[in-house]
């Protein structure tokens, strides 16, 4: 009995130490991070929100004003806003850790991607209710689409997510290269054909210096992100329609569209080689001057626009066409939506906060770089994108490419532009599209077949899927 | 007590080294003075490499010609790092895990090693069985379990899961302490008790003195353990202000890597590295001997 | 002698108390070990045996072994057992150069504190630091042993990183950078312990170097050598963060990830949770078993002086 009571005065004591070290620290720590604290996100109410999402540095800078702001106004009801952000390779870990522990933010990102799940699993708050629908209205149709679940489909039903940005990824060329080699600018109203866009290539490839080796080249491309608008614009996809079943090898487009992607490579030499592309990547060559064309999503334009990191002229255009698609130049779109957590004891003050971040005008002229200089996105709001937005940006105060009509016309859709979004958007987890991704450098190093390598990577690609379907079902089944 | 010190001071002769050399060895010695030397120079060339990049502009790093000397020498990448509030209050948060885990895990790892060595008691093996069995669970296999159970606890937005579970102490560091009270005799315990101390003056009065080199050692390890340690923080900790040292860098990586500030990374790694660095030059007589007298086994 | 219990059929008062002092003393880390390793243990064998995605029910969708069969017959699962055994090729590399350098530190008079503390610098730096500095050594064109290569035969040296091969020569040679260190200390110690009067004695048999070596310091050496492949044999097979950090992706066709690595990339690559329990569980058996079965082999060749 005696030991019993030892045991307990024991462990209490141990407890207690450990809990006092611990309630201390908790307290220095906020302490130290009011002092340093450039963000008053406290107010004198009692609900305390929680956000958890990725951005980068300036991205943040604009969010943690829309906060403050928002925290101001309703700073009888808020008692303190915590603000978390994290980089977007540790945001899924950091979710599905926080899902698995029922410990939710209130406020969080949602993808088009996990949309479905998300819902099915009962974790997002419908919107309708709660958000105002000229905003809704406001909104670019197809972001509004890849947030509406009616419980089968996505496209329609209930609104879970409002839109942190829609974006794009479109072409860029360095006018100086063009110059230098005594070359016509692509023409934004007529994208290149697929032998069209080659011929330019080489022309830009060549050996500046004249030591045997070669230091300028026409494209690269990072196979990641850069090779799908390709195989889009060639009418190409990866799976059937309904998204169950992989489809490479008896497809005619998509081989014809992979083949002369990877010819870029390995026949043509107009890229980079694989290992030349391990040791510098892409991005890099093409802010060094050393290629041709590059990819340039809607986040890209204000590094390129900073001469300090990008001291070349440049422009957009559109992606090159192959000879079997619509004609179309064609390129995926991507969005990150706020959503609000179903559980959130505050639904109206999260509604309108995420209201606030996605659409709040002062926001968005920050984010798409009225008031920044620094362009981001393209503005949320279509009224302000179409208009104040457009002519900013041609006199000059907001930064940016001439063709800005590229980019509008890969969002908006018109008859030489589209954009999509990628297959993966519409399965569960997107391992079969990295089984496809990881061999790639060896075909384009000649390694292997394009031939060969889709008979090799189809089976393990639909296991992959299939893999995914079963997942998506236990979703379904809460 | 008389005893005890005889004891420890008999320990030290056994490992004192004495002899003359012949002219024959001293050629010998130079040939692998020179074989070390080089054998240093490519284990610490990395980080020599990485001390110079940290003075580097972005240009020179990207350059392709491999240089040692920074032309310009770029001295405000340190201070660009010191004065970000952010990589000062890493180092805080790191010092706020050390010290509580340190102070209470060391005392709770050596009065366990202390029972382990030197009372008998039943179940003993098994115990100690379990507890060295956890050392070969993968840290994934745990991981989604304690960080479920941190949250339930309300710890996540704290440093308390950094904290709580070293204060159990460490298994690693249990093991090593017991091998090395096995190498004192017994008979000190019959001494002890004869002088009339309890089962805890015991551990507190005579053993623990007797540990010192080797829980200072292990200490020692454990603190670099915990300030070189990234995984455990980052899925544990969650918002910015608790970040450990190392997230921090971790974070300067992904957000500055795109626009190529490698000097910004290296000079953080720089002066991260440096504490560590010190301890183990200081101390490394010590930890060595400690390791010794413990004889791994 | 040291660990002698004497097993009493009936334990006296004395030996009662001392007992549950012991208790008191050991109920820290056993609490421990019963809140963070017992209970999480249990909690993902069970999950092994669930379709558990993080987001839906754990306990709907259980499907019994389901998760054991599709991970045995998933080609990624045995690539990365392949890779995770061929980086232990650096183990005996390590032990072997450890306990060499371990030797020559050990002849040096003035400059062995400094030689051991250069030694160990990798050790205790951080490994996110340091991968980011060895992904720059082996780049494959501005890359310290490229630049090398080049510079002594005039060709292009190997695609370090990218190459399905070499990547894995890559990471061996970058893990046993970081750990020699580690077997060095504990050969030092290892070898404080070999009494001097050995040597001397064998000296005067007219034994050589090499016979002192191979008859004297490997045989008595034996219970560190032991001790550095156990746990090296455990870390191996759960090298995770390198791989992570030094290719980002698992290297060119899955070629540089681990075992870990597939347990990442599925738990929290492509949520599957319950998937990625059952390959660290199957993860935690293999380990298991390949230490006892060292233990059992170590009668064979590890010297026990004692």
């Amino acid at each position: 009995m005696k030991l019993k009571r030892v045991v307990a005065a024991a462990l209490v004591a141990l407890m207690g130490v450990s809990s006092l070290t611990g309630c201390n620290v908790a307290k220095d720590s906020e302490k130290s991070s009011d002092a340093s604290s450039k963000t008053e996100m406290k107010g004198e109410g009692q609900d305390e929100i929680d956000i958890l999402i990725y951005a980068q540095e300036h991205e943040k800078a604009a969010y943690e004003d829309l906060i403050k702001k928002f925290t101001q106004e309703h700073k009888d009801k808020i008692k303190k806003v915590n603000f978390e952000v994290t980089t977007q390779d540790e945001y899924a870990t950091k979710m599905t850790a926080a899902m698995t522990a029922g410990d939710l933010p209130d406020i969080f990102y949602v993808g088009p991607d996990s949309v479905r799940s998300y819902v099915d699993n009962g974790y997002v708050l419908p919107l309708d209710d709660y958000v105002d629908q000229k905003v809704v209205d406001n909104l670019w149709p197809e972001i509004k689409s890849a947030y509406q679940y009616d419980g089968t489909k996505v496209g329609s039903g209930s609104l879970y997510c409002l839109p942190k940005d829609l974006s794009c990824f479109a072409f860029a060329y360095n006018k100086d290269l063009f110059d230098e080699a005594g070359l016509d600018y692509p023409d934004p109203q007529k994208p290149y054909t697929y032998d069209e866009f080659l011929d330019v290539c080489k022309k830009l490839t060549k050996d500046k210096d004249g030591d045997g080796e070669i230091d300028q080249w026409g494209v690269a491309n990072a196979n990641a992100f850069g090779m799908t608008p390709y195989l889009y614009s060639n009418g190409a996809r990866f799976l059937n329609e309904d998204y169950t079943k992989v489809n490479i090898t008896d497809n005619k487009k998509l081989k014809d569209a992979f083949q002369y992607y990877v010819d870029l490579t390995a026949k043509e030499g107009v890229t980079p080689t694989v290992e030349q592309d391990t040791a510098l990547g892409g991005y890099q060559r093409w802010l060094d001057g050393q290629i041709g064309f590059y990819a340039c999503g809607t986040w890209d334009v204000a590094a390129f626009m900073d001469k300090k990191t990008f001291p070349y002229n440049w422009d957009l255009c559109g992606w090159p066409v192959g000879p079997d698609g619509d004609g179309k130049s064609t390129t995926w779109l991507g969005t990150v939506g706020f959503a609000v957590n179903k559980d959130t004891k505050y639904p109206d003050l999260c509604t309108e906060l995420i209201s606030s971040l996605s659409t709040d005008l002062d926001g968005q002229k920050a984010l798409s770089g009225e008031t920044t200089g620094k362009s981001m996105q393209i503005p949320n709001i279509k009224d302000y994108a179409t208009t104040t937005f457009k002519e900013k940006v041609k006199d000059g105060t907001i930064p940016y490419a001439n063709n800005l009509d590229v980019i509008f016309g890969y969002v908006e859709g018109n008859d030489k532009y589209q954009g999509i979004f990628s297959e993966s958007t519409y399965t569960y987890n997107a391992e079969w599209w990295d089984t496809f991704l990881e061999g790639i450098p060896n075909v384009q190093s000649g390694k292997i077949s394009v031939d060969d390598y889709f008979k090799e990577v189809e089976p393990k690609m639909q296991d992959a899927l299939d893999n995914a379907i079963k997942l998506q079902n236990t979703a379904t089944k809460n | 007590m008389d005893r005890v010190e005889t004891q420890v001071i008999n320990h030290k002769k056994e490992y004192a080294t004495h002899s003359v050399k012949s002219s024959k060895q001293k050629i010998g010695d130079v040939i692998i003075f020179i074989l070390l030397a080089i054998g240093a120079v490519a284990m610490i060339f990395p980080l020599i490499y990485m001390v110079a990049t940290s003075f580097m502009t972005k240009n020179q790093i990207l350059s392709g010609t491999l240089t040692l000397f920074p032309d310009p020498i770029l001295l405000g990448k340190y201070s660009e790092v010191l004065s970000k509030g952010q990589f000062i209050s890493g180092i805080f948060n790191t010092l706020k895990i050390e010290v509580p885990v340190l102070l209470v895990g060391g005392f709770t790892s050596s009065l366990a090693a202390f029972a382990f060595a030197k009372l008998r008691f039943r179940g003993k093996e098994a115990f100690f069985l379990a507890l060295l069995a956890t050392i070969m669970i993968p840290f994934a296999v745990v991981m989604i379990p304690q960080y479920v159970l941190f949250t339930r606890l309300h710890w996540t937005d704290s440093l308390l899961p950094l904290i709580i579970p070293g204060c159990f102490g460490n298994v690693g560091m249990i093991f090593f302490l017991r091998q090395n009270l096995y190498s004192i005799p017994t008979e000190m315990m019959e001494a002890a008790k004869l002088d009339g101390c309890s089962y805890f003056g015991t551990y507190w009065r005579v053993f623990l003195p007797l540990m010192k080199g080797a829980l200072g050692t292990q200490l020692m390890l454990w603190f670099m353990g915990i300030w070189n340690d990234y995984l455990a923080p980052t899925i544990f900790l969650r918002s910015e202000s608790k970040w450990t040292l190392q997230v921090v860098i971790r974070s300067f990586n992904s957000y500055y890597a795109i626009q190529s500030d490698y000097a910004l990374i290296m000079a953080a790694s720089v002066i991260a590295m440096i504490p560590t660095l010190l301890l183990f030059f200081i101390f490394q007589r010590m930890i060595i001997e400690s390791i010794a007298i413990s004889g791994i086994k | 002698m040291q660990n002698a219990i004497k097993v009493k059929p009936k334990l006296s008062e004395m030996a009662r108390r001392e007992e549950r002092w012991a208790w008191l003393f050991i109920a820290a880390p056993f609490v421990g070990f019963l809140c963070f390793m017992a209970y999480p243990i249990v909690f993902a064998v069970f999950a092994s045996f669930s379709r558990w995605t993080g987001m839906n029910s754990l306990t709907g969708n259980l499907v019994g072994l389901a998760n054991y069969a599709d991970i045995l017959t998933d080609p990624k699962f045995w690539k990365s057992m392949v890779t995770t055994i061929i980086y232990m090729i650096g183990i005996p590399i390590g032990m072997f150069l450890g306990l060499v350098i371990a030797m020559a530190l050990n002849r040096m008079k003035y400059t062995k504190r400094f030689f051991t503390t250069v030694y160990y610098v990798p050790v205790v730096s951080s490994l996110v630091a340091v991968s980011i500095l060895w992904a720059w050594v082996f780049n494959y064109d501005y890359g310290l042993f490229n630049t090398v290569i080049k510079a002594l035969t005039g060709t292009h040296g190997p695609n370090w990183l990218g190459d399905e091969v070499w990547v894995k020569v890559a990471m061996i040679i970058f893990m046993t950078w970081k750990g020699l260190g580690g077997s060095i200390i504990l050969y030092l110690a290892g070898l404080q312990n070999i009494p001097r009067d050995y040597y001397e004695a064998a000296k005067i048999d007219g034994a050589n170097g090499w016979q002192l070596f191979r008859h004297i310091t490997i045989p008595l050496i034996s219970p560190v050598t032991f001790y550095i492949l156990i746990t090296s044999l455990i870390g191996g097979f759960q090298v995770f963060v390198e791989v992570q950090v030094m290719t980002g992706n698992g290297g060119t066709n899955y070629s540089a990830a681990t075992i870990v690595y597939y347990l990442y990339d599925k738990a929290f690559g492509n949520n599957q949770l319950g998937y990625g329990c059952a390959v660290a569980v199957l993860l935690a058996v293999i380990i298991f078993i390949i230490t006892a079965l060292n233990f059992k082999g170590q009668d064979k060749w590890v010297n026990t002086m004692d």
